[in-house]
């Protein structure tokens, strides 16, 4: 292959096998809290090239994380990095690379993007990084979700330059006066080649623990004494194609508090309440809604054809007196109506059809779907659901953007490698809440759930009072607004000693209530690790306010001033919390004997896989400027005439001049290939049949029918299949329409022939009402049940008894 | 300055052109940029190297990628060693026999397989010949 071609070289373009690996293995080792996680990296880096090298890994930080130090390891050396300002950080590495030394530099670029830089690495050495970092978690009532990037997903941006350089090799870079000098991995197709990851993580929970599991990864469980475990991958290796995800359960729902003193002499802790301490939610005021739906190529295929579902599964909880919008995005926008409208029967069949048409393809304006749906929901007090994977480059102005339009933006994040970081914060920031899903869950009743939560929040003026804890303040805000299944999380911090208690205060509906939380401080080594998580949270929130790239082109007056301001802000978290930051980075440069100053190394970076679930082609084109365009357009007649003459000589027949590949010209740096199924087409489930048949819910709340009765006993068996996988009105996600069903059959029930019937419709209201799902049934049941001819009559009565008695 | 302009560092050139020094190795390791004449302390670098960094600065504005930028480089010498074929021309050997060839091949082999061409579609058509004797 050509050496000077690719600047990674790993695969051998003949052989299409491995050639040399620049970074051998990634190991993710450490330790999960139920406030955050502690975790050490280790990266293993070996030059199998005759000349030194120089590698970089890039690498995106998980949610609320920040990189703490690394130590560098080889052949009788250990070095430890120093934190430094960025500029000083990079000179230092750049004088440790030409002067032959081994040199390390990590830096923290937008999007919480990493390279982890390793100059003149020798040929034939063996180079370890281990790197530290400390990292969030997506907060549940029950437990914790865990989430850590093994690939970089390729992002959107207008200014972006993607080309496949090779087949199955795509190659992405961003312009340098946005970015600065960050550099992204290839993207391979095939993953096979490249490094191998895995990870081995202890868990304690501090509670005990129901189970750990994983929709991305096969899993080899351990239980490690109450409240703890261990958890690895159950095969030998794996390759970098999706993110880490792992859901820790607790048996219990309780309030859990890490906290111990801190090394500054402060005691420091995190403490999260579960939502259903704050007890259930009121029946909902008319609402007005606006739904935003990416429609980018990189969402072709099930994410996409989910949440349409979803929307429409949504909108049948709404009811009359509600307001809709819908907007979809790529790189353009498109509104299904200029203005709110009612949610009326006739409004969501059109808004069906509208859905229906929707098809994937091109890029990720988010930012202009984000102030589309803002001018739509016309400054009322309206909510925003966006789905999308959140692929997208300079987030930082789209979180700028966000927080001035004054919405609440709630997120579902959607892929394998859906930019985790990014969503959380565009909730947050705005108010909302957010939830992700992987490829191999259900987008759809994840969307359902997160907007039966976020649509009524359980408390809002939520005051969290610190009297009864001595010395205590809080680090960060706690939210002031608290939605189902989303936890109340208070980080903050006190005098060393026993500890006390937090009150906390908050109105619901037109009442109020009151909560004591204790807070303990007794963990020796959990004060330095809440420490660092408060700090990474920290400089999360302060990085996503930093808009441009400080060796950038420097901006305006006033504008320049608040980014200096943000940027010394940074700086002085990173020196308060020993944290990299955008403003400080981590360096190493060990003098080894013998280092040569001659050698310039060659810089390789290491290729990544594409996420398991994003079409290469909806990012990388064939490049445009192949060698055919360089034989001139006005020289093709004349070849043609050439070789008319030439095969006259070799054939009898009439001769067909060569075809010439004409060079496709983009308007667009970047182009995307119309989407076509990246899934195969799975059978319907259960869940997919309730899903339609809870999208058919007319405004007040039954299903359809011939007559009263028929739509009575119709609704009514919906009712039963709902409680027979789990839902009731107050838990499971559709548990929205378990209250509308309620609703409609407390209404109707008098319409019942007989008081028998009329009986056994309000032992079902009951039931729902109390939360008692019964037995879980099996798929069969419900689709029997679902499917099920209920033409009116005794018979039909009946048999709507028995499926009821099913339940118990 | 005429005097020094032919040997400055590698952070010297990358002070004057404002590319990080990584990104001028990468650009080497790609072999968009040409190596020093000597690396590390005494390392040589010059005009030609700062001319070459801002020409691909200025493709990059155009929207070109860095592989395209070193297929421009490299000019059309280099189309050979690209996977992607550049044409191909058409043979029709025979009624129901076709054959594709490489327009970018040699002259010298373009001969060799006019030849064996020219032989098979000679034998192709005897063979119809005979038939239709007989």
């Amino acid at each position: 292959m050509n050496e000077g071609d690719g600047g990674f070289a790993v695969l051998d373009v003949q052989t299409g096998r491995e050639a040399r690996l620049a970074m051998e293995g990634l190991w993710l080792t450490g330790r999960l809290l139920p406030v955050g996680a502690r975790l050490l990296v280790a990266h293993t880096f070996r030059s199998a090239e005759k000349q030194p090298l120089e590698v970089v890994y890039a690498f995106g930080l998980p949610r609320d994380a920040a990189l703490r130090r690394f130590r560098i390891l080889g052949e009788g050396f250990q070095v430890r990095s120093e934190l430094k300002p960025v500029e000083e950080a990079r000179k230092e590495y750049e004088h440790g690379v030409t002067e032959g030394h081994l040199s390390s530099l990590a830096r923290v670029y937008r999007d919480g993007r990493v390279n982890l830089s390793v100059g003149n690495i020798r040929p034939g050495e063996l180079v370890k990084v281990f790197l530290e970092l400390v990292a969030g978690v997506d907060w549940r009532d029950d437990g914790l979700r865990f989430r850590f990037p093994f690939t970089l997903a390729p992002c959107y941006h207008r200014e972006a330059r993607a080309v496949e350089v090779e087949p199955g090799v795509g190659e992405l870079e961003l312009p340098e006066e946005a970015f600065g000098d960050v550099l992204l991995p290839p993207y391979m197709t095939d993953p096979a080649a490249l490094h191998q990851v895995g990870f081995d993580l202890s868990v304690h929970l501090g509670a005990e623990i129901a189970g750990v599991s994983s929709p991305s990864h096969a899993l080899r469980f351990k239980p490690a004494g109450p409240g703890a475990a261990r958890v690895s991958l159950s095969r030998e290796r794996d390759v970098p194609d999706r993110d880490l995800v792992l859901d820790v359960q607790a048996r219990q729902v309780a309030p859990r508090c890490c906290g111990g003193a801190g090394r500054d002499g402060r005691a420091r802790f995190t403490v999260v309440v579960p939502s259903v301490s704050f007890g259930r939610p009121d029946a909902a005021p008319p609402r007005s809604v606006v739904f935003l739906l990416d429609r980018s190529g990189s969402m072709s295929g099930t994410p996409l054809d989910q949440a349409k579902k979803a929307v429409d599964a949504c909108l049948s909880v709404l009811s009359e007196k509600d307001r809709i919008g819908f907007v979809a995005f790529n790189q353009a926008v498109e509104l299904f109506e200029e203005r709110l409208v009612p949610c009326t029967a006739a409004n969501r069949d059109r808004l069906r059809r509208h859905l229906q048409s929707l098809e994937a393809g091109g890029g990720t304006e988010l930012a202009a779907g984000i102030q589309a749906a803002v001018k739509l929901a016309g400054g009322g007090e309206a909510d925003l659901f966006v789905v999308t994977d959140g692929q997208v480059g300079a987030t930082e102005d789209i979180l700028r953007v966000s927080r001035a339009a004054g919405v609440r933006l709630h997120c579902l994040g959607v892929g394998a490698a859906s930019q985790d970081r990014f969503l959380t914060l565009l909730a947050r920031d705005t108010g909302g809440v957010s939830r992700f899903v992987t490829p191999r869950e259900r987008v759809d009743t994840a969307a359902l759930e997160l907007f039966a939560s976020a649509g009524r929040p359980l408390a809002s003026d939520v005051k969290v009072s610190f009297e009864a804890l001595p010395g205590g303040k809080a680090v960060l805000a706690p939210s002031t607004t608290v939605f189902a299944g989303h936890p109340l999380v208070v980080m903050g911090e006190a005098d060393p000693g026993p500890g006390g208690a937090l009150d906390i205060k908050w109105a619901a509906g037109r009442g109020t209530g009151r909560l004591q939380v204790a807070v303990t401080l007794d963990g020796p080594h959990e004060g330095q690790t809440v420490r660092l998580l408060q700090g990474a949270r920290l400089i999360t929130d302060w990085e996503s306010r930093l808009t441009g790239e400080p060796s950038g082109q420097p901006q305006p007056g006033l504008e320049a001033r608040e980014q200096r301001r943000i940027l010394a802000k940074l700086e002085q978290l990173s020196r308060d919390y020993g944290l990299a930051s955008r403003a400080m980075a981590l360096v190493a440069v060990v003098e080894r004997a013998g280092d040569d100053a001659s050698r310039l190394p060659t810089t390789r970076v290491v290729p990544v896989g594409m996420p398991e679930d994003t079409r290469f082609k909806s990012y990388f084109r064939r490049s445009r400027t192949i060698a055919p365009s360089q034989i001139p357009a006005d020289c093709i007649p004349y070849l043609r005439e050439m070789l008319r003459e030439e095969s006259a000589r070799i054939g009898r027949a009439p001769n067909v001049p060569g075809t010439l590949n004409e060079p496709r010209r983009d308007e667009h740096p970047l182009t995307f290939c119309e989407a076509g199924p990246l899934f195969s087409q799975a059978p319907a489930t259960a869940e997919d049949r309730l899903m339609e048949e809870v999208a058919r819910l007319l405004p007040d709340g039954g299903l359809p029918g011939v007559s009263a009765e028929d739509r009575l006993l119709r609704s009514a068996a919906l009712l039963v299949a709902l409680l027979g996988t789990g839902s009731t009105a107050q838990v499971g996600p559709f548990r929205l329409h378990v209250q509308k069903l309620v609703e409609f059959l407390k209404r109707a029930a008098s319409g019942a022939p007989n008081d028998a019937c009329r009986q056994l419709i309000e032992g079902l209201v009951t039931r729902a009402e109390a939360g008692a799902a019964g037995s879980p049934q099996p798929r069969e049941w419900i689709e029997a049940l679902l499917t099920w001819s209920r033409a009116p009559g005794a018979e039909a009565w009946e048999r709507l008894e028995e499926w009821t008695e099913a339940l118990d | 300055m005429a005097t020094e302009t032919s040997n400055w560092t590698l952070a010297e050139l990358a002070a004057r052109a404002g590319v990080p020094g990584r990104t001028i190795r990468f650009y080497i390791a790609r072999g968009l940029l040409p190596g020093p004449s000597k690396a590390g302390r005494g390392a040589a670098y010059g005009p030609e190297h700062l001319e070459r960094l801002r020409q691909i600065r200025d493709w990059q504005a155009q929207g070109l990628t860095l592989s395209e930028v070193g297929q421009r480089l490299a000019g059309p010498s280099r189309a050979a060693l690209l996977p992607e074929p550049a044409a191909w021309w058409h043979y029709v050997v025979a009624d129901d026999v076709t054959v594709q060839v490489r327009a970018d091949a040699g002259p010298w082999r373009l001969k060799q397989i006019k030849n064996y061409l020219a032989q098979m579609a000679a034998g192709l058509r005897a063979d119809d010949e005979r038939k239709e004797q007989q």
